[in-house]
């Protein structure tokens, strides 16, 4: 806002002010008139003229509609106003139609850029008056300037407190996910959302082999696009990873992601409005790829940090079968048939992931029981049959010394409770048991009747599945058993139960 | 009357609805976006999510928070752009 708008401004604030109209009112009444107050600022011509009324159906005077009245009255005004600028003092003046009026100076910025003119009085007014009324004058121009800074501070302020608070909210958006599948088609939406950009491209170094891998591309004029059929070229990334410095141009904007080394790239293309990329749209993709760095770092070390964990499992799992293959863990289809099932009911990332830990050691505490009861092809006595009920129990132990694996103990504890609560080790119902358990329960099932055991043969496929589903609702939760047979229906785990029989039977 | 004209009839709506309007590149909270609108955030919600679904804004979903942007859609915006362009001017 240039000075003269700045004073515009002001004296339309003032114009407005409920403080003016309520001085005008006093002022009316002390006199016992209804006087016509003006306004006009240092441009002096007639159109910057405001006329403040402090009613609206009061006429300012009774034939003021005339507009050749008013064109004599405001021609009269102007001169007397003018004096008032040149003089910076409140004057007293007749007009030509007989009456009396007076004019007040109002600074602003140091000088006096409007006046207010009060006129249509019958009689002259009082100096006392005169001066309380400039001195309230002045209260209300200070106070409208002070209104005025801040409105202005305000309209500075306000675009960068929205664009902060939208840095807050993606940076927040960003770093809820420690899905690195997730996380960079999430980085690229926000960016294009964020630089009204049309195209988004994110590339990452693979630090072992040294190559720029694209890993997520989004076009918003087009709904998918696959990232591995597709043949870029990455001129631009080679160029930004070699130089580290960011590139930009009108329709390109390319910033490093940079750690302690760069580690990728984020490219954003064309502007929705067709205007160019600017410096602002650079800072801002730069902050967000600050942002982009630490979430993608955070993401890599969880993934890491899992590989880790499954690796150890497995570690376990192999060390246990080396000392009687098939007894303490189940084969891989089975942890598959599991996490099937956990998919088809829609269980949350983590879940799925204990599921899996779960899956993977499920047995492990048959590892305190004699080999001769495990592998005994006859029926076991009653000792031996409380000796194989402890497992669940002791399992839970040997994984509760490792911490990542703690959310999966429920479910190696409760894989044999059974929905009418006549399982074991704690006769848990329905849902008492965890999800996890139920769905393991099923597929453990499933996976003895199916495969080999020392007691006894294989049954068909299908007829396991109907004996899962006569258990609905004893043996077995009839959400999970819905689940199951959905899945056999559709198709899904047919392969996995030809690659358990083929290995097993 | 068209979708669009209907959708504005709403005052929280198009207050909401001219934030984004001025605002392109901006993302943002309920609270945020209630903090700039003058709107109560439990309003703000649902005019939120009523608006999403009309497609007018995109709801970045996150774990611990849901971020509303404008939409990119070309139709859309150039519909709000000649319905408020006028109204605001």
């Amino acid at each position: 806002m240039n000075n003269l708008e700045e004073n515009r401004d002001f004296i339309e604030r003032i114009s407005r002010s409920a403080d003016i109209q309520e001085e005008k009112k006093i002022f009316d009444s002390f006199v016992g008139e209804t006087s016509i107050w003006w306004l006009i600022g240092e441009k002096l011509d007639k159109k910057s003229v405001i006329v403040i009324t402090a009613d609206k159906n009061v006429s300012l005077c009774s034939n003021f509609s005339e507009s050749r009245l008013r064109d004599k009255c405001l021609n009269c005004l102007l001169k007397k106003l003018r004096n008032v600028f040149k003089s910076s003092r409140p004057i007293q003046f007749n007009c030509n139609l007989y009456f009396f009026g007076m004019a007040f100076p109002i600074p602003y910025n140091g000088q006096i850029s409007a006046s207010l003119g009060i006129c249509h009085l019958n009689k002259n007014i009082p100096s006392l008056v005169l001066e309380n009324l400039r001195i309230a004058i002045k209260i209300i121009a200070d106070k409208i300037k002070k209104e005025q800074e801040l409105s202005k501070l305000y309209e500075t302020v306000k675009p960068r407190a929205i664009a902060l608070s939208t840095v807050h909210t993606v940076h927040r958006l960003i770093g809820s996910t420690l899905n690195l599948e997730e996380l960079l088609p999430r980085i690229a939406r926000l960016s294009l959302q964020v630089l009204r950009g049309k195209k988004c491209i994110i590339t990452l170094v693979d630090p072992i082999k040294r190559i720029i891998l694209p890993k997520t591309f989004i076009d918003i004029d087009k709904k998918t696009a696959n990232i591995k059929k597709m043949h870029l070229k990455l001129t631009l990334e080679k160029r930004v990873i070699r130089t580290g410095k960011i590139y930009l141009d009108s329709k390109r904007l390319c910033v490093p992601l940079m750690d302690q080394e760069i580690i990728g790239t984020v490219r954003v293309e064309s502007k929705q409005d067709n205007k160019s990329f600017t410096n602002f749209d650079q800072e801002i993709l730069t902050v967000l790829g600050e942002q982009a760095v630490i979430a993608i770092k955070n993401a890599q070390l969880y993934e890491e940090r899992g590989r880790m964990l499954l690796g150890s499992i497995k570690s376990l799992a192999a060390i246990l079968d080396a000392r009687l293959p098939d007894t303490y863990t189940h084969p891989i289809g089975f942890v598959e048939i599991v996490l099937e099932i956990g998919k088809e009911l829609k269980l949350s990332e983590e879940k799925m992931e204990s599921l899996k830990y779960a899956a993977l050691l499920l047995d492990a505490g048959k590892i305190g029981i004699p080999d001769e009861i495990l592998m005994k092809p006859t029926k076991l006595t009653g000792k031996e049959y409380s000796l194989i009920k402890e497992h669940p129990i002791k399992g839970a132990e040997i994984v509760g010394s490792i911490e990542p694996l703690k959310p999966a103990i429920p479910l190696i504890m409760h894989h044999h409770e059974r929905f009418d609560g006549t399982g074991y080790p704690m006769k848990l119902r329905k849902e008492q048991i965890p999800l996890g358990a139920r769905i393991i329960a099923l597929a453990d099932a499933f996976e003895a009747m199916i495969c080999k055991r020392p007691y006894r043969g294989t049954m068909k496929i299908n007829d396991a599945v109907e004996e899962i589903r006569k258990s609905s609702g004893t043996q077995f939760d009839p959400i999970v058993v819905k689940a199951f047979i959905n899945l056999v229906r559709g198709g899904k785990i047919k392969n996995i139960i030809c690659r358990l029989q083929k290995r097993l039977v | 009357m068209d979708r669009i004209s209907k959708i504005l009839q709403s005052r929280i709506k198009r207050k909401i609805v001219i934030f984004f309007y001025e605002n392109p590149q901006s993302v943002d909270s309920v609270r945020g976006i209630a903090t700039w609108t003058n709107i109560k955030p439990k309003l703000a919600k649902k005019a939120l999510e009523e608006l999403a679904k009309d497609g007018i804004l995109v709801a970045h979903r996150g774990s611990s928070t849901t971020g509303y942007a404008y939409t990119q859609d070309k139709n859309i915006i150039s519909q709000i752009e000649a319905k408020l362009s006028n109204a605001i001017t």
